[in-house]
């Protein structure tokens, strides 16, 4: 144990996700070690990100502003939701350029362990958007485990009796790899999700 | 299969050890608490990512580390796989095939298989029910490694469920939960009572010639009504049951439908074993299930790794007569004995001393 500001400092950052207690204590001394003009740097853009960032209050995403820039592009189809499980699927299927409709960001999955139920995501704001009729289509993009199932099944049986046609992302084998190398389960997923060929 | 070379670094009572390994019979002598069944038992740890004497990792690694190291180099007869693990106390283990890092230690399934006989083996008819399930299951997993999968993914959803069921608040995502405890569940019974029907009558046969008094025979007792080897007729079973079960449920804040609430029933003659048998019926039980277990992968065309971890010294002459043939017709054995005196006069492999954690050739 170190003694007063260094400890808190060790402990603030082994809070954060993906860094253990030897992690922390490097980077706690890198940050000691550092000129102040990049600590005062660092802790700037921490404090300008928790004031300026906010989530959209249409889709959830992040933002600076009231509607996130996707919300506000008057080019993007607003008859089609793409629901995710947070901000950063947003950007991995922006980068894909296939998507041209609008998000919705759930906040997380539902898992019980942890006491996220159906209440503790934006699944109510998700209902709210779906009242408007010109509405398409949902497609579902939750994580493909687990928890990422059980949210897509809940969406699924409240979204179904609206009568709004819905689609869950196909998951199964990664294109450019070899079908030898595929593990059971993904093959398994690629043969129940198979296609006929027209 | 077999394997050629096993490496041990701060596993247990071994700060190093090195052996170089051959097909056939090998034999570690040594006395109590030495660290024979030390080696055996890391393995057994390869083929089950699971010590068969210890739920958690905490004691594999020695006192003062972090981790623990297990390589074997495995000769399955087309190819040869090197296998390494590190076993962590403080985060997840980390598992490497020929060197390249792999996404989950659990794709070390399938790649060594092993089938073990010990005295805990006594566990499997006198034990718990989750004795007999857990033997259930690695069978089903060594003959198809996919099913380490399914059977992780079904306890998760048991858990997640559970969760919820205690939180007895908003249950409007318990469908959600049920749907996959029910997917998963259904092909977790079909695929145990599927390898329960082959394993039963090598069972039975196993047993008459062991004992030929009374006829043994295995049931699976199951916690819906009609289990069968369709995985979609015991998910639609089993969310009937739940209907049914529904307000017990949420009372005990618990999943009480499912493949985790399961049994194998053995049966003597009329009689259930547990309660009935005499200890030397109970070990012939024991016996059998592991004897008939060998020779279904060996019908299903695999040489699994034969390991007879301290079990001479329990059993009567004609039993040790029946494992040392055994022992003969696998690839590769390994046998822990404590005293020399255990063993047949007629066994001949290649025998090595284990003493306060080295091991020497004899």
């Amino acid at each position: 144990m170190y003694e007063g500001a260094i400890q808190d400092l060790i402990d603030e950052l082994g809070r954060l996700p993906g860094i253990g207690p030897k992690s922390a204590q490097r980077i706690a001394f890198h940050i000691i070690q550092s000129e102040r003009v990049d600590v005062t740097r660092l802790v700037d853009v921490l404090r300008t990100v928790k004031e300026r960032v906010k989530f959209c209050t249409e889709c959830g995403n992040i933002t600076e502003e009231e509607l996130c820039r996707i919300c506000k592009d008057p080019r993007r189809d607003g008859t089609l939701i793409c629901v995710v499980e947070e901000s950063k699927d947003v950007m991995s299927i922006e980068k894909t350029r296939e998507f041209r409709g609008k998000y919705h960001v759930l906040g997380g999955a539902i898992s019980p362990i942890d006491g996220i139920g159906p209440e503790q995501l934006r699944i109510r704001e998700l209902m709210v958007r779906l009242a408007n009729p010109d509405i398409a289509e949902i497609i579902i993009a939750t994580d493909p485990n687990l928890e990422g199932e059980a949210t897509a099944s809940y969406l699924i049986r409240q979204i179904r009796p609206m009568g709004i046609k819905v689609s869950r992302l196909a998951s199964g084998l990664p294109v450019g790899g070899d079908l030898e190398y595929a593990d059971e389960v993904t093959l398994g997923r690629a043969f129940e999700g198979r296609r006929t060929v027209e | 299969m077999h394997l050629n070379h096993l490496s041990l670094k701060n596993y247990r009572s071994y700060l190093e050890l090195e052996l170089l390994l051959e097909k056939g019979i090998t034999i570690f002598i040594g006395r109590n608490g030495e660290g024979k069944t030390n080696i055996v038992e890391s393995i057994l740890y390869l083929a089950f990512l699971s010590s068969h004497r210890t739920s958690s990792d905490q004691p594999l690694v020695q006192l003062g580390n972090n981790s623990a190291y297990i390589r074997g180099k495995i000769d399955n007869g087309e190819r040869e796989v090197l296998v390494e693990l590190e076993i962590n106390t403080d985060k997840a283990n980390r598992a490497r095939i020929n060197q390249n890092p792999v996404r989950s230690q659990k794709e070390l399934y399938g790649i060594l298989q092993a089938i073990y006989f010990s005295p805990e083996d006594l566990d499997l008819v006198r034990g718990d029910p989750s004795e007999r399930r857990r033997f259930i299951d690695q069978l089903l997993i060594l003959r198809s490694p996919r099913m380490a999968g399914v059977i992780a993914d079904y306890d998760r959803a048991v858990r997640q469920r559970n969760s919820l069921l205690k939180t007895r608040s908003n249950l409007s995502s318990l469908e959600s939960w049920d749907q996959q405890v029910a997917t998963f569940g259904g092909e977790i019974i079909a695929a145990r009572i599927t390898t329960l029907n082959e394993l039963m009558p090598i069972f039975s046969d196993v047993y008459k010639e062991i004992s030929p008094e009374k006829r043994a025979y295995i049931t699976y007792k199951s916690s819906i009504e009609s289990s069968s080897t369709t995985p979609q007729e015991n998910t639609t079973a089993i969310l009937e049951k739940f209907k049914e079960v529904r307000n017990q449920e949420v009372d005990r804040g618990l999943t009480l439908v499912g493949p985790h609430r399961d049994d194998l029933l053995l049966m003597l003659g009329d009689h259930f074993v547990k309660g009935y048998a005499s200890h030397g019926e109970s070990w012939s039980i024991a016996l059998s299930l592991k004897l008939a277990s060998y020779q279904l992968l060996q019908d299903d065309g695999l040489q699994p790794i034969l390991i007879l971890d301290d079990v001479f010294s329990e059993l009567d002459e004609e039993r040790r007569h029946r494992l040392i043939s055994l022992a003969n017709s696998a690839e590769q054995t390994f046998i822990t004995v404590a005293v020399q005196s255990d063993l047949p006069p007629e066994l001949t492999g290649k025998f090595y001393t284990v003493k306060s954690g080295s091991v020497k050739p004899l």
